[in-house]
């Protein structure tokens, strides 16, 4: 089996209410991602947020390199999780962990 | 430099909110409807804040009406999209900034015609993200299908196009990183997504500044000496 290509993105996610876990808003780009493009593609995302920190709203997300325009377009879309009102901002992008912290 | 062409401030005590947005996501300016004295504006932060007209109103007289009153006072005029005749006839008028999309149904969508007008004018068309945010499931998908067929008929003219938040409150603003995604899903290629976000509004406000300028007449004709 091809070994999958990763991406990694640190993101903010700017808020107006109260605060939101990390399973909150990995379920709420799922279900954006599920609406706009499918089970298929929900599938072979491989979505994980890690170093989510939930009061400052910063994480990052993982996920195949194939999807990453796709999840970012739908995690951009996003208005609101669990009535709290949200704006995501991808901050930036690498094919590394380290890369990010460069 | 990335600027939003549309913001729907409400009024002039909510500014601060979405200057102080507008930073935090990463925007170097935005466009208001707010009358704020100048057409461009500089917050202490550095936010540049720009005058928006939009012309409403029915029938070609009154757009044209209007238009010659705000030219002058605003960095950008948008003319949104109506009947043919109107939009047309703003295409070719070098005043205009921006043909906007307000209007989801058939009659309002951009043709070929004006398209092509619009594009040798150096007018772009602006696709206002918020109906993607207000809606969801089939609603949202019948505003992507006009709004990626007004993104392929404005691209195969030769026209800008320019994405716009048309925020209500600070936090439907987004960043132009999470904007040129959304281009994406409009049928752009990322490279010309990007382009849309961080290009387009800067050539746009270049070329309202020579509009604005007294010596402009149209582009290319400008006064340079008068007779005494």
């Amino acid at each position: 089996m091809r070994r999958m290509r990763r991406r990694y993105v640190l993101f903010h996610l700017h808020r107006d209410g109260p605060l939101i876990n990390v399973y909150q808003l990995s379920a709420a780009i799922r279900k954006s991602f599920l609406s706009l493009f499918g089970e298929v593609s929900v599938a072979d995302s491989r979505l994980f947020i890690g170093q989510y920190d939930t009061d400052e709203g910063t994480g990052i997300l993982q996920c195949n390199a194939e999807s990453l325009d796709k999840l970012l377009a739908s995690a951009a879309l996003i208005t609101s999780i669990e009535g709290t009102k949200v704006s995501f901002q991808p901050r930036r992008a690498s094919g590394t962990l380290k890369g990010l912290t460069r | 430099m990335p600027v939003d062409l549309n913001v729907r401030v409400p009024s002039s005590n909510r500014l601060a909110d979405f200057t102080g947005m507008a930073g935090r996501l990463g925007l170097t300016g935005f466009a208001t409807s707010l009358s704020l004295g100048s057409p461009v504006t500089r917050t202490n932060e550095g936010m540049v804040l720009l005058t928006r007209a939009d012309i409403t109103g029915k029938g070609l007289e009154s757009v044209k009406k209007q238009l010659a009153r705000v030219r002058r006072r605003a960095a950008i005029v948008a003319v949104p999209l109506s009947d043919i005749e109107v939009s047309n006839w703003a295409a070719e008028d070098s005043r205009v900034d921006l043909l906007a999309i307000v209007e989801l149904s058939k009659e309002y969508i951009i043709h070929e015609s004006t398209a092509k007008l619009a594009a040798e004018t150096g007018i772009a068309l602006e696709i206002p993200i918020a109906p993607l945010l207000e809606t969801s499931g089939l609603d949202r998908s019948k505003v992507l299908k006009v709004y990626r067929e007004s993104v392929a008929t404005a691209t195969s003219a030769g026209m800008n196009v320019v994405l716009s938040s048309c925020a209500s409150e600070p936090i439907l603003m987004r960043a132009p990183s999470a904007v040129w995604h959304i281009g994406i899903l409009l049928g752009m290629d990322k490279q010309h997504s990007r382009e849309t976000v961080y290009q387009v509004p800067d050539r746009i406000l270049s070329l309202s500044e020579r509009k604005r300028s007294s010596e402009s007449i149209t582009p290319g004709i400008e006064i340079v000496r008068e007779d005494e």
